[in-house]
């Protein structure tokens, strides 16, 4: 039965430690959540509505945190930080500003948080070009 | 056509398991909550659509173990080829999912 499953081709359900694939784009994805689901809370007088905009607004912050700590600690590499001295502030400040929109509702934390993860695009960007 | 695929990885988790035989129908029309099977960085992966905005999410249904992937109109390196047709009830949107997505 095995040996019929092998021959069958494979169809990949893959993360980041098999394939080598980065971008800061799952981060950016899921702060882009965090900002819509602010943005609800603020247009919303449903108690229970608000209960869980901020429950899933915790969860998807966590994960920009993950992703962006993934980015950190097994894309970049010592020469990035040397090129772009400015890294590993931008990240602690990112992973602060992720932490930040767990306990806050105003949007505005959401934004900065985007404006954030756009500057450690920039630099990936400029890293994929060399 | 049809496409025979058996899972590799953990990112479909819990919908699909690595190891799991999945039957896909090529197909040019998909809706948000599908699961396919698209090229994407050049390889075959499976993934849910994830419609936001004007641009089609490919994501993992396990959050924390998948690399997701962005089809806009201009980019050509990732496509969708074919809908999941079985397993019957993987095709079909997790209630938990669905829950954030209406949100």
């Amino acid at each position: 039965m095995r040996f019929f499953k092998n021959l069958i081709k494979p169809v990949y359900a893959h993360c980041d430690l098999p394939c080598g694939v980065y971008d800061p784009a799952q981060a950016r994805i899921e702060a882009e959540s965090v900002l819509k689901i602010m943005q609800k809370y603020q247009e919303s007088s449903d108690e229970a509505f608000r209960m869980r905009a901020i429950i899933i607004k915790e969860q998807r912050a966590e994960l920009v945190k993950h992703h962006l700590w993934v980015l950190w600690t097994d894309y970049f590499k010592p020469e990035h930080a040397e090129k772009f001295p400015e890294l590993h502030e931008l990240f602690w400040k990112a992973t602060k500003a992720a932490g930040e929109t767990k306990h806050s509702t105003d949007p505005q934390a959401g934004e900065e948080l985007l404006a954030l993860i756009e500057e450690i695009d920039k630099i990936f960007k400029e890293t994929k070009k060399s | 056509m049809v496409y025979l695929r058996r899972v590799v990885g953990q990112s479909m988790l819990p919908t699909l398991r690595p190891g799991q035989v999945c039957v896909f129908i090529k197909t040019t029309q998909y809706r948000h909550g599908d699961i396919v099977l698209a090229k994407a960085e050049g390889r075959p992966v499976v993934k849910r659509v994830h419609y936001r905005e004007d641009k089609i999410h490919l994501k993992g249904d396990n959050h924390q173990a998948s690399t997701d992937y962005i089809i806009t109109r201009r980019t050509r390196k990732n496509r969708i080829v074919a809908r999941l047709v079985w397993p019957k009830r993987a095709a079909v949107w997790l209630d938990e999912i669905a829950e954030v997505e209406r949100l």
